[in-house]
């Protein structure tokens, strides 16, 4: 007599999982569904926080890590959440979050999180992370909500990096504070660029940066 | 799925409960470190307004905390001052918050106190620069949105200003907020607050008004920000003459 073969089925599928489709959930938004170039969302700390690499930097950690915590944390709560009440909830999750880091910043980064003043506080209002909250953590697992808060933190981390990358080299001749732009180039009579440290500057750079990722993806706006 | 009235309360209670724990123990368990970067900051402003560190290459190096808690030991000392007679005031009946000892603390105590009542101060303060002999005053006004205020450091005559340092919280950047902006901080030294012998304040108007260049009294206030500029005149007319008894004594 032999035992029948006892195959464990689970309904419920693994929580840690990596295929294809999950991958596309990070990917995604780095590029083809970019929370700024594409969604234009989250324009207003892009254009505010980016005259230096450093603080474009630690604003991007910042939202990173507020995205994903408030995906996972209203994912994990999405099926208790009364409809009624959700979006009071989800901003009182992200609100939280964001003054935690924000007292974290005060306590570890004091020179960046004075240069960033309110701009840390307004990552409440990103719309990045409503609308993650609202369109993706709302209706997936948290495993998944994480990879795409992950996504959408980086893919809005890769525009501000970009853009300030610009901006600090060509407005104050530095990368993070260093000086690259040689002194004798400026006795030879170059000049750093005045608009790119004011907000048009950023604007032109970000203009610039949305065409040619559209024109690399083709992608073309509903009208 | 359909939620009752009642759980839905019971659910935004808990939610509100958990979330206001979780950003009590985060703000009570950094509280120390953030108080100490805060201090430190106040630190390194007074520092540089009395040139200190010294400028290396045209720059201040950064230092890191416990450096500028040294270096305050080691260079600088607070002077309490009795507001009427401008006489120095044991520093034992100058511990207004009652902590044992007489520090920033006390003064900000004092000021708030005349913000909300108007009154004289109780104790003035100065920090001197043990090596050198300058007196920085700290001075608080009114900008356009909120209060501004400056540590203006002064040779030890108290006659000619050697350093600023401004601080504008609440004024709007690129306007009012450019009286931090080193441009118009470098205008301060060399600047005259005697005249005659008598104490003049220093003006920050529109160079049609005072010219900055040839009047050692004047200071080219900044365009599109008239009231932060008037803010900051008035700042420094009313601070000096608070300080009036003190710099008599001084000058003798």
């Amino acid at each position: 007599m032999s035992s029948p073969a006892t195959e464990v089925k689970s309904d419920a599928p693994p929580l840690f999982v990596f295929d294809k489709k999950t991958r596309r959930i990070v990917t995604d938004p780095f590029s083809e569904n970019n929370p700024i170039t594409v969604q234009v969302l989250g324009i207003c700390s892009a254009l505010a926080v980016t005259t230096q690499m450093s603080t474009a930097l630690v604003m991007a950690s910042a939202v990173t890590a507020v995205v994903c915590g408030s995906n996972v944390v209203i994912s994990l709560i999405r099926n208790w959440i009364p409809p009624q009440i959700r979006i009071v909830v989800q901003l009182s999750v992200i609100a939280s979050l964001v003054i935690i880091v924000d007292q974290f910043l005060q306590a570890y980064l004091f020179d960046v999180s004075k240069q960033l003043s309110v701009f840390v506080g307004l990552i409440i209002t990103n719309c990045i992370l409503m609308g993650r909250a609202e369109a993706f953590a709302m209706a997936n697992p948290p495993w998944q909500s994480f990879l795409d808060g992950l996504g959408n933190g980086l893919g809005y981390g890769i525009i501000l990096v970009t853009i300030s990358f610009f901006r600090e080299l060509l407005g104050s001749g530095k990368l993070f504070g260093f000086k690259l732009v040689p002194a004798a180039l400026y006795e030879a009579g170059y000049a750093n660029m005045g608009l790119m440290v004011l907000a048009p500057g950023a604007f032109i750079l970000l203009g610039l940066l949305i065409w040619a990722q559209r024109t690399y993806t083709g992608f073309v706006e509903e009208t | 799925m359909a939620f009752s009235n009642g759980y839905t309360i019971g659910f935004a209670f808990t939610v509100c409960i958990i979330c206001s724990t979780a950003l009590a123990s985060v703000s009570m368990g950094l509280k120390e470190t953030q108080d100490d970067n805060r201090r430190r900051d106040l630190y390194k402003n007074i520092l540089s307004a009395v040139d200190l560190p010294e400028q290396v290459n045209g720059a201040r190096p950064a230092l890191s905390g416990p450096d500028i808690d040294k270096l305050w030991a080691d260079k600088i000392e607070l002077q309490a001052i009795d507001p009427a007679t401008g006489a120095p005031l044991d520093a034992s009946k100058a511990d207004l918050d009652g902590n044992g000892t007489f520090d920033f603390r006390d003064l900000k105590v004092a000021n708030d106190k005349v913000r909300k009542s108007g009154a004289t101060p109780e104790i003035l303060g100065v920090y001197i620069r043990k090596d050198t002999g300058t007196v920085a005053m700290p001075m608080v006004g009114k900008g356009l949105w909120g209060p501004i205020s400056a540590y203006i450091a002064f040779d030890p005559k108290i006659e000619k200003v050697v350093g600023t340092t401004f601080f504008a919280p609440k004024e709007t950047p690129g306007l009012g907020a450019e009286i931090t902006n080193p441009a118009f901080m470098s205008q301060w030294p060399g600047k005259s607050v005697v005249e005659g012998g008598k104490t003049t304040a220093i003006r920050v108007t529109k160079p049609a008004e005072c010219e900055e260049q040839t009047n050692p009294h004047c200071v080219d206030g900044v365009s599109g920000a008239t009231i932060t500029s008037r803010g900051v005149d008035q700042m420094v007319a009313k601070s000096l003459a608070l300080y009036e008894p003190y710099i008599q004594k001084v000058r003798q």
